[in-house]
């Protein structure tokens, strides 16, 4: 087949030689190679210089590029087979401006073959261009997915995923590889539910997705390992900038486990809270019309029944204070008052206090330090009360409560061991945390705000102490804080 | 005929301030009392001992769940026909009271009155 360059009639030289320039100066890079050893025929400029000037004319596609060996495969395949090639995403190194300084490029290369007048394939012609900046705008666009702390699930528009990111395989704990090119309602297992769709399928939110775009709403997703996680879910969906039809769906996830996990512990703290505050509040009322009768009937007893109204109210007041504190440190401006005392005081004192409480309970003080230190002793005192107080509440079964106090390496340190039920070890960590109750606690309604330690350890936070638990589950807990020489001394 | 003996409320609270006042108002207007801060068996024990006419329960007690024990008192056929009243700050307890078997559920803070109203109820008006 003879080719003509326009009207039928053959290339005249000037057109021929005007055409070779064109392919020279075309964008990209272009080659021919002939016959069957692939021997170089033509080379543009830019992969004249892409090989750093070299004149490879004549030579075997062997010998002029050693080491490309995909080049050397679609070549020699398009040889054989007559049939076009591409070979995408290319990386090759180059220094186009020439300052020493190799930079990656990404070529996508087609590879044609070049047909003589008998329509045998009698050469290659292989056509490259730069994909570089087409490269980085996705990897710009996966690190951005990636580095969502939100898992993304993207799909296309028969709903088979397509991206799957990291925070997605740590959610449904399966990797991008198990998941890509999967069926979306089989791989990402969820259980929508809200107010609107209190039972919505996964089929269903697809359906609604069709209709409204978009479905945000509370949900559960089952990882791997079948457990069930609390989500709230935001899923769109994709249209093409032209015309309805969709293109996949995009769901974002977003983990509210720790959300919920804090509401369940608030709500457990309003009905805790009710207890605490209705307990003095009863004993507070009942005594008022006591007192009533007593005025009339029995005024020796009166006194008495006053003395005890007055310490309900205290307790009251303790209880609103221990919420004030908590708020204080919630907005961050909860402050100390140190001044030099006598912790062998405190500790005494604290003591004295508390054994009135209890009839069933023997508290012992170990060990003094006699010598002053540099703190808050009302906060500190609060702590000590706070241990104290559990240690009573956690051994129903009375016993003795061993305070011991003990100068160390570091500072001094106030320990308090009581023989109740103990704690399971992996909540001990958890116990200073806010509204915390360790499991089985609401079963077993012991009562309390579950902020007295978060209290503690702000306070022992502020002196720069350490503040923890050592518990044996069964045979009772040792609760200790440590005030550090550094400020706890003079 | 027999002479009945003069039967006695049994209060049950761990809050020592709440057990004392409770005993007082009902002492005050004639009522034997007889109290225990917790201890499920013991307690079966004691009401066993048949002289408790009725018994006022809290929820909330260290340790323990004053439902619980209301079902182990109503379960016991030594025990199951005491009247039993539970007290709770937290009114959502209420249905879950009833359940365990207790005769009735009462809102904590109550007054005198609802105390005496209470204990007319199931023990009969105190002769003076």
């Amino acid at each position: 087949m003879k080719r003509e360059f326009s009207l039928g009639k053959p290339y005249t030289e000037k057109e021929a030689a005007h055409l070779v320039d064109l392919l020279m100066q075309a964008p990209g890079i272009v080659a021919v190679f002939r016959g069957k050893d692939h021997i170089c025929e033509f080379i543009n400029d830019n992969l004249v210089q892409l090989m750093g000037g070299r004149n490879v004319i004549g030579m075997d596609i062997y010998t002029a590029f050693p080491g490309a060996e995909s080049t050397l495969k679609y070549v020699k395949r398009v040889y054989e087979t007559g049939k076009m090639q591409q070979d995408r995403e290319y990386p090759i190194k180059i220094d186009w401006e020439q300052n020493g300084n190799l930079r990656e490029y990404y070529y996508n290369y087609i590879f044609q073959p070049i047909r003589d007048e008998d329509d045998e394939v009698s050469g290659v012609m292989t056509y490259g261009f730069d994909v570089t900046e087409d490269i980085l705008v996705r990897r710009r666009y996966e690190l951005l997915l990636s580095s969502m702390s939100e898992a993304v699930v993207v799909t296309d528009s028969a709903f088979i995923i397509t991206h799957w990111n990291r925070a997605a395989e740590l959610l449904f704990g399966r990797g991008a590889n198990d998941a890509i090119g999967k069926p979306f309602l089989e791989v990402a297992r969820t259980e929508y539910h809200s107010p609107e769709f209190p039972e919505v399928s996964g089929e269903d939110a697809l359906r609604m997705l069709r209709e409204k775009d978009i479905w945000k709403g509370e949900a559960r997703v089952r990882n791997s390992a079948g457990h069930w996680q609390d989500v709230i879910i935001s899923q769109r969906a994709m249209k093409e900038e032209r015309g309805d039809s969709v293109a996949g769906i995009v769901v974002v996830y977003y983990d509210v486990t720790e959300i919920k996990d804090f509401e369940r512990r608030k709500d457990d703290f309003i009905a805790f809270a009710s207890h605490e505050f209705k307990t003095p509040l009863m004993a507070l009322s009942m005594q008022t019309e006591v007192l009533q009768y007593e005025i009339r009937a029995d005024p020796q007893k009166a006194l008495s029944s006053v003395e005890k109204i007055q310490k309900h109210t205290k307790e009251l007041s303790r209880l609103v204070d221990s919420l004030l504190d908590f708020s204080k440190i919630e907005v961050g401006i909860f402050e100390l008052e140190k001044k030099q005392f006598s912790l062998d005081k405190l500790v005494y004192d604290t003591v004295t206090l508390l054994q009135d409480t209890t009839k069933t309970h023997t508290i012992r003080i170990e060990g003094r330090i006699d010598s002053d230190i540099y703190a808050d002793p009302g906060r500190v005192s609060q702590v000590l009360i706070n241990f104290l107080t559990n240690a009573i509440k956690f051994s129903p079964q009375g016993g003795e409560i061993v305070v011991s106090v003990q100068t160390q390496q570091r500072g001094v340190k106030v320990s308090v061991k009581d023989q109740g039920i103990g704690i399971m070890p992996d909540v001990c960590g958890r116990l200073f945390e806010p509204f915390y109750r360790a499991e089985g606690m609401r079963e077993k309604t012991f009562p309390g705000f579950g902020l007295g330690l978060a209290i503690s350890k702000e306070i022992v936070d502020k002196h720069n102490g350490e503040i923890g638990v050592e518990s044996v589950y069964g045979k009772g807990s040792t609760f200790f804080f440590m005030l550090p020489f550094e400020t706890a001394s003079v | 005929m027999t002479k009945e003996i003069a039967k006695k409320v049994m209060i049950v609270d761990d809050d020592p301030g709440v057990l004392e006042v409770l005993a007082r108002a009902l002492t005050l207007h004639g009522y034997q009392v007889d109290t225990s801060t917790i201890d499920g068996p013991a307690l079966v024990d004691r009401i066993k001992r048949g002289d408790i006419g009725l018994i006022l329960l809290d929820i909330m007690l260290s340790g323990q769940d004053g439902r619980t024990i209301a079902r182990e008192l109503k379960n016991n056929p030594a025990t199951s026909t005491t009247p039993i009243v539970v007290m709770s700050a937290n009114p959502l307890f209420r249905d879950s009271a009833l359940k365990s078997g207790a005769d009735m559920f009462v809102e904590k803070p109550f007054s005198m009155q609802d105390l005496l109203g209470i204990a007319g109820t199931y023990m009969g008006p105190v002769k003076e």
